[in-house]
């Protein structure tokens, strides 16, 4: 046990410092110099700031060495032998002066691309970072954290590297993502928790780039993935350009009303980056103080990362599919070749590569150079535990074929392994059912619903094309793909004409919005719109509604489907929501057209299209009461009586509902309504609207529209 | 006697009814002018002789002497008095003849010789009407039950039954004539002809006349698997032959006794003989047989329903498979044609399912500006005839499935009976009526069900409902009522959890697929792969389109797996 779980096992949570930079410049620090020599010279300045937090109530300064890299230092100092001692020195300050408070010895980017993006040999820059750790590690830290890290590879070389020198101290990581999740060179946040997670680092987490709100929402995502404690260190909010400089303006108590967020959502070791203050610190101390986080249940599964995106195998998540054979093609490769052929393949896909198992020194070769968590097909059990310690150091997956191992002691964050089991499952490790093993090629199409029925997370093989589309429609059946993102992106071809971005042209934001069913954006959207000059009354006519009419189209050609217009009419009518206080102001002085009833009848819940058609009323200057769905015929006439309806709109999607509006022309005609009835709806035509008796159909909203300006003139 | 009576009766002993009356009355040389029935009130003491001597023999069910007097056959001969009068008299004799004894008397119906619609010409109501004429007649004399027999066809078999059963609750006993291949004159297997009329109301089922014991046995064996219903043998003395130009039976009554044990294997429970037999034959077997309890039969079939042909089981070792196409639903030519009073659609649809595997055929005819129940009736009436699928009647509007139900010569589906006030107070009962299989969609007037906990309550609720008609859930098949994923991701899960609850209460379950697709791309394979996840957990059939590849490429893999419930 080290001296993280410790600490956690006693305090539950963790308060880290926060910006140090500005602090140090408001004692003094001049701009343009590196602040770890700089601080050499002016020990008292960072004993100052640390006490400043100490006092405000952290349990962990960082130490001055942010950027007390070889590499950084060769900017400013050509002694680059004197980097161990720098770095040493650096934590004695911090350490001396803690009191008993706990010293993280800082690490950061090195600012150089590593092979083969760059020119920095991978080992070489393990090797910068051991370094730097060794220091810090002399000079008495409690920990090594690398922080601030936007690339993925650096990451692992620093974490490797810092390894290497802690001995028994924790080693933790925080990386910096944009508010999507991405690092600078677009790696995902899950994809990056879980490499750095199984290669052995013993917290996880992000800082800067991001203010908490933002940064709230990444550690939502990793949340139920990770397997050690959770680090969150964000900045005082987005920064804004106040005369020419760069300023973060979010208060202490804004600041910290996250805090409590942050724990429930699972992070145990919290603090604040750039913009925040020894205040900032109190105000979160505060809010935290006797606050209990309850355990998170970590979901059984695992999660593949690479450089970019990462895979999760789940019951929860679509099927995830593993091409052993394929691993077949680094078999008796030298030790350069895998690694340069699995480097580069991890560049130019996201597939991730399997490799078979053959030779041992090879096999650690490359997964030391390899950014991401490999798959190792694994054939028996001496080969096993052969491959064993080399994925538990280097964080890979084992799949076993043909076996399942033998005493696997489980400690967190060790390796996952995975058992090929189609038979009979096995309850110590993951599942998974190999395609090859599930009967000829017709029968899998039934037989793989049996790993569904058995909620298997992973089959192993290379589905032909027919049953991958099987495997789609089986993931949304199953709601294990909840928006039937899968589904959507691999069947919605028709006669293989595919909608795509270029061939939509590119229209202002509100209409794209609409179109795309974005109904996170169209606020924002609008709020442009209004704010660059354009009337509410325009936003309506020149982008809501062509928009919906498009949808509407590509609807009737099957090229968007059900769900897609729901998005889309959703997205619409929050616009219209937005807009229609803003449209009454406009309108007060005009009267209205008429008054429209409209309703679905008895025993019908469709109402997409009455909503679409209600909302097209209103925008045409009718006054619409919108009765909803599953109205009966008394309720409806009844409204249109009391209101003095001019039109009463009747919709309905079902052969057994569409007599309910025969029914409503009945009772409408015995009650003395004068309204007149018009009909809509897939099932109707204007051959059923003569035979009910009913005044007039139309075939989709803007024909509704023109039939009730006909029907009210006349 | 009551029906719970007649049932005790067959269950503790081997029932022995009569051997041949008109038959042997002619070779007792009774005089004949007319029809039979007419001549024997000419000559009422040779008819009590006889059938005291059937009483004397052992016989615990005699019948009355009123097979062709209907009005039908009568009218052959110029009767132009009271059909209904005519039975009353003839019932009297025997009845009279009986009081002594412990013997019962049945009124005995028999067939119009003519074939009835959608077969023949002769209307259903108007066949029921002849057929309830007759029995009220049967009635009023006083008998204790009815014994319908030599019914040539099913068809007319309903028509009688249905006219007793609208009529009295008394036992009534349903017995076809079967040619030696096995089928009746219209095609109907054993099996078809049992379901039916076990559904129908019917008490025992069996055969009698066309062929002698040996011929009967295949038949009975199939009977026996279909029904929990006594069984019913009434064979002739052997085959017939001609010998100086008179017909002649030929089998004595040691070789018909010696027939006797495979019946009594088979777990028949009534016994007699037909033409060619006499007391001399009863006496027999009530000496050996009478006493014999009748062996418990095991193993049958439920959850069955049937065409005029055959039977589709559902639940049973494999899917099953109900075509949905005939449903003008958004199918504008068949529209125009259903318009237009055009079957051809049909008559492709029909064909084109059963090529495609389909083992029932679901019929919707819900279209505006047609007469709904008219053209059921005409499609009813066209697929009896040309395809031998039963038929699943689809429709919202009781009076439609009480006409289809009344003509449909076999077992119908009814889709569907909900738990909605007007289909459980005025559906139901009429489904219940016809012993209709019971296709139950768990909503009610609260409209759909979102959870699978809720769609239970609703279900139970049916359930409860439907066993105050006599229903029991082997009568059932739950409809998993899916949704649409597109607008509720959920809707999937809760009907796979609907369909395992019904697996797991032993009780078949159904789907109608394509609506788990509706607003998706590529539907057909969204369906297949439901339909697989279905079958997974239980489901047993399902209504869907066969003529998918996709789809049958399933429901093989399912049968290879086997598909029970």
């Amino acid at each position: 046990m080290n001296i993280l779980t410790k600490l956690l096992e006693k305090n539950e949570i963790l308060i880290l410092d926060g910006a140090t930079g500005t602090e140090l410049a408001e004692r003094g620090m001049p701009s343009g110099v590196s602040p770890e020599l700089w601080v050499l010279d002016n020990p008292s300045s960072i004993k100052s700031v640390q006490n400043d937090y100490f006092n405000a109530g952290s349990d962990i300064v960082y130490s001055c060495s942010f950027g007390g890299n070889r590499i950084k230092l060769s900017q400013y100092t050509e002694d680059l032998s004197a980097v161990f001692d720098i770095n040493r020195k650096l934590a004695i300050i911090s350490k001396e002066n803690s009191h008993g408070g706990i010293v993280f010895g800082d690490m950061a980017p090195t600012g150089k691309f590593i092979e083969p993006f760059g020119d920095l040999a991978f080992s070489e820059a393990v090797d910068v970072y051991r370094e730097q750790a060794a220091g810090l590690c002399e000079g008495g830290v409690d920990a090594l954290v690398i922080e601030t890290m936007m690339d993925l590879q650096e990451t692992r070389a620093a974490l490797l590297g810092a390894k290497q020198a802690a001995g028994q101290r924790p080693v933790v990581v925080t990386m910096t993502f944009d508010a999507d999740g991405y690092t600078l060179n677009g790696t995902h946040i899950l994809s990056a928790l879980s490499i750095i997670q199984s290669l052995g680092a013993d917290a996880f987490g992000c800082n800067c780039s991001t203010g908490p709100a933002e940064m709230l929402e990444l550690i939502k995502i990793i949340s139920p993935y990770s397997r050690i404690p959770l680090m969150a260190k964000p900045n005082a909010g987005l920064p804004k350009l106040i005369d020419g400089k760069t300023v973060f303006t979010m208060g202490a108590e804004e600041f910290a009303s996250y805090s409590k967020q942050f724990i429930d959502a699972g992070v145990r070791i919290i603090g604040g980056c750039c913009g925040t203050t020894p205040n900032h610190i109190k105000k979160v101390k505060e809010a935290l103080e006797n606050y209990s986080p309850s355990a998170i249940s970590a979901k059984k599964s695992f999660v593949i990362g690479t450089v970019k995106d990462a895979q999760v195998a789940s019951v929860d998540e679509p099927l995830m599919l593993i091409n052993t054979e394929a691993g077949d093609k680094y078999r008796n490769c030298s030790a350069d070749e895998l690694s340069a052929s699995l480097v580069e393949f991890c560049i130019h896909n996201s597939y991730i590569p399997v490799i078979k198992y053959d030779n041992e020194a090879n096999l650690s070769f490359a997964l030391n150079v390899y950014p991401g968590r490999a798959l190792i097909v694994v054939e028996n059990e001496q080969d096993f535990q052969t491959v064993l310690p080399l994925a538990e150091k280097f964080g890979a997956v084992i799949i076993t074929d043909k076996f399942a191992p033998q005493n696997v002691s489980n400690t967190p964050c060790l390796t996952d392994i995975v058992v090929i089991c189609n038979v009979t499952k096995n309850e110590n490790y993951l599942n998974a059912y190999k395609l090859s093993s599930m009967g000829e090629e017709d029968e899998r199409f039934f037989a793989v619903s049996e790993l569904y029925n058995n909620e298997i997370p992973v089959l192993v093989g290379d589905p032909t094309d027919d049953l991958r589309d099987f495997i789609v429609a089986y993931d949304a059946l199953t709601g294990r793909d909840r928006k039937l993102e899968g589904l959507m992106n691999r069947l919605h071809q028709t006669d293989n004409k595919q909608i795509s971005d270029q061939e939509i042209e590119e229209r202002d934001p509100v209409y794209m919005a609409v179109l795309r069913g974005r109904d996170n954006v169209i606020e924002n959207a609008i709020g442009d719109s209004l704010k660059a000059g354009i009337s509410p009354g325009k936003i309506v006519d020149e982008y809501l509604i062509p928009a919906i009419n498009v949808v509407g189209d590509l609807y009737e050609k099957k090229e968007y489907f059900l769900p897609q217009l729901i998005m889309s009419a959703d997205t619409m009518r929050k616009g219209f929501k937005i807009l229609e206080p803003l449209l009454a102001a406009e309108n007060s002085s005009k009267s209205k057209d008429g008054l429209i009833v409209i309703a679905t009848v008895k025993g019908d819940i469709h109402d997409i299209g009455k909503n679409i058609v209600a909302l097209m009323l209103r925008n045409y200057n009718f006054d619409v009461i919108d009765l909803g769905k599953d109205i009966d015929d008394k309720t409806i006439v009844d409204s249109a009586i009391k209101n003095k309806a001019d039109i009463i709109a009747l919709s309905a999607l079902m052969t057994t509902t569409m007599v309910q509006m025969k029914t409503v022309v009945d009772t409408a005609k015995k009650s003395g309504c004068k309204a007149k009835i018009i009909i809509g709806g897939a099932v109707v035509d204007q051959n059923y609207c003569t035979e009910i008796g009913a005044d007039g159909y139309s075939s989709d909203a803007m024909e509704a529209v023109k039939l009730a300006q006909r029907l009210v003139s006349a | 006697m009551t029906r719970e009576e007649f049932a005790q009766l067959c269950l503790n002993k081997t029932v022995i009814l009569d051997g041949s009356t008109g038959i042997e009355l002619i070779r007792r040389k009774m005089k004949v002018s007319g029809s039979i029935e007419t001549s024997i009130l000419d000559s009422p003491d040779m008819l009590n002789e006889l059938q005291l001597q059937y009483c004397k023999a052992g016989a615990d069910i005699i019948l009355t002497p009123t097979l062709g007097a209907n009005r039908v056959k009568l009218q052959e001969y110029s009767f132009d008095g009271s059909v209904r009068e005519l039975n009353r008299e003839l019932a009297s004799l025997s009845l009279k003849t009986a009081s002594s004894f412990p013997t019962k008397v049945f009124g005995d119906i028999s067939s119009t010789g003519r074939f009835i619609e959608p077969f023949g010409d002769l209307l259903f109501d108007d066949a029921v009407e002849y057929f309830r004429e007759q029995a009220e007649g049967l009635l009023e004399a006083g008998v204790n039950g009815f014994f319908i027999e030599t019914m040539i066809d099913l068809q007319e078999a309903r028509a009688a039954l249905i006219a007793v059963r609208e009529l009295c609750d008394l036992p009534a006993v349903v017995c076809l004539s079967f040619y030696k291949e096995g089928y009746t004159l219209n095609g109907s297997s054993p099996q078809s002809v049992v379901v039916t009329l076990q559904s129908l109301g019917a008490d025992a089922v069996g055969c009698n006349c066309s062929t002698g014991p040996a011929e009967m046995i295949p038949i009975i064996q199939k009977m026996a698997t279909c029904t929990k219903l006594p069984l019913v043998v009434k064979p002739n003395a052997g085959l017939p032959s001609l010998k100086n130009g008179k017909t002649v039976y030929s089998m004595d009554k040691n070789e018909f006794l010696s027939y006797i044990p495979n019946f009594h294997k088979l777990g028949v429970s009534l016994i007699g003989g037909c033409c060619g037999t006499d007391p001399g034959f009863i006496n027999d077997i009530a000496v050996q047989w009478s006493n014999k309890v009748p062996v418990k039969r095991e193993s049958f079939i439920t959850h069955a329903i049937a065409s005029n042909r055959t039977i589709t089981r559902f639940g049973a070792g494999s899917f099953t498979l109900i075509g949905e196409r005939i449903n003008p639903t958004g199918k504008k030519d068949f529209q125009k044609q259903l318009r237009e009073k055009d079957l051809t659609t049909i008559e492709i649809f029909a064909s084109k399912q059963q090529e495609f595997g389909a083992n029932v055929l679901d019929v919707n005819m819900g279209l505006s500006g047609i007469d709904e129940r008219e053209m059921m009736l005409k499609t009813i009436s066209l697929l009896s005839r040309i395809s031998s699928l039963p038929l699943c009647i689809d429709s919202t509007r009781p009076e439609v499935i009480e006409s289809a139900l009344r003509l449909y010569p076999g077992r119908a589906l009814v889709n569907s009976i909900s738990g909605e006030k007007d289909r459980l107070e005025i559906t139901l009962p009429i489904a219940a009526k016809y012993g209709a299989m019971l296709i139950i969609l768990p909503l009610d007037d609260n409209g759909i069900p979102v959870t699978f906990e809720e769609r239970v309550l609703v279900i139970r609720k049916i359930i409860d409902e439907a066993t105050k008609y006599g229903y029991t859930t082997d009568d059932m098949v739950i409809d998993g009522l899916v949704m649409t994923i597109s607008s509720d991701q959920k809707a999937a899960k809760t009907t796979l959890d609907l369909i395992n609850w019904c697996a797991k209460n032993g009780i078949n379950s159904v789907c109608g697929l394509s609506n788990v697709s509706f607003g998706l791309p590529q539907r057909d394979i969204v369906n297949s792969a439901f339909l697989a996840l279905g079958a997974q957990r239980g489901l047993t059939s399902a209504i869907a389109n066969p003529s998918s590849e996709r789809l049958r490429n399933i429901i093989s893999s399912i049968n290879k797996k086997g598909c029970r419930i």
